[in-house]
């Protein structure tokens, strides 16, 4: 079967894309997919260890429950994004995060 | 060993289909191709989770990710069209960015492909769905409380935040 180095380095990499999302995108709701996408990454990588490194049935399942929590938090996560994403442009008519400067000095 | 094979197989085409999509949402250039490309995404790292024995997990990640995630996406993108600005990407942290992701890239890669992990050589079990239940309803009963209430709040404030300035 497949050894655990190969679903790591999968993890990784999509963990290294959603990164290169978050930081260089321009639009709001771009950089918070490119979050889901990390948690994404993180899930594959709290079932793969859980799944090698202890195949006796109560115990591979811990990780599988962590990833269910980690789904749910994304989701909550999501929405309460999606909801700032909408207030804001309620309020400026755009969602490119370079217009929201307000604070700068 | 024909299930080895097409274990491989199944995993190399769906690790295409994760990281291709990955790449295609990053580089699109129209919002809803990179909707799209972020479902076949998340849909095929469902089906890396199929491939690790977790069919609750699986399926829990269609309905949340591809399910949930991406129709409120779609909505979002659905009431904040406007005349996208010419150049998606921040140009100023552009290279900087792809310099960032790559180096953690390889950082990491390196070091999880020279590390022994101590893996048990038995291939594990397929889950049980009712065992799962079991344990989190017995033993991890607060986590899963405490994230109903967390969904709960976000719920509220989400719905109060869209709906509050409708007066």
């Amino acid at each position: 079967m497949v050894p655990l180095t190969y679903y790591l380095v999968l993890a990784a990499a999509l963990f290294s894309i959603g990164l290169l999302g978050a930081l260089s995108k321009k639009n709001a709701i771009l950089i918070l997919m490119s979050v889901e996408l990390m948690l994404g990454a993180a899930g594959i990588n709290l079932v793969a260890f859980s799944h090698f490194m202890s195949p006796e049935a109560p115990a591979f399942l811990r990780g599988q429950v962590f990833a269910l929590f980690v789904m749910v938090i994304a989701a909550a996560e999501a929405g309460l994004g999606l909801a700032i994403i909408l207030l804001l442009f309620r309020m400026k008519k755009t969602i490119a995060v370079d217009k929201f400067n307000l604070l700068k000095g | 060993m024909a299930e080895e094979a097409a274990n491989r197989v199944l995993f190399f085409i769906l690790s295409f289909l994760v990281l291709g999509g990955a790449l295609r949402f990053i580089f699109a250039k129209n919002i809803l191709h990179n909707v799209l490309y972020f479902f076949l995404s998340v849909l095929a790292v469902a089906g890396i989770f199929f491939l690790l024995r977790a069919p609750f997990v699986a399926a829990t990640q269609v309905l949340i990710y591809a399910g949930a995630i991406t129709v409120l996406i779609l909505f979002v993108v659905m009431l904040t069209i406007t005349r996208m600005p010419e150049v998606a990407v921040i140009e100023s942290t552009q290279a900087l960015a792809i310099a960032v992701a790559g180096i953690l890239l390889l950082v990491l890669g390196n070091f999880l492909a020279v590390s022994k992990w101590m893996t048990s050589g038995v291939p594990a079990q397929d889950t049980i769905t009712t065992e799962l239940a079991d344990v989190l309803f017995t033993k991890y009963l607060l986590p899963f409380e405490i994230a109903a209430v967390l969904l709960l709040v976000a719920l509220i404030a989400a719905v109060y935040m869209a709906l509050g300035t409708a007066e």
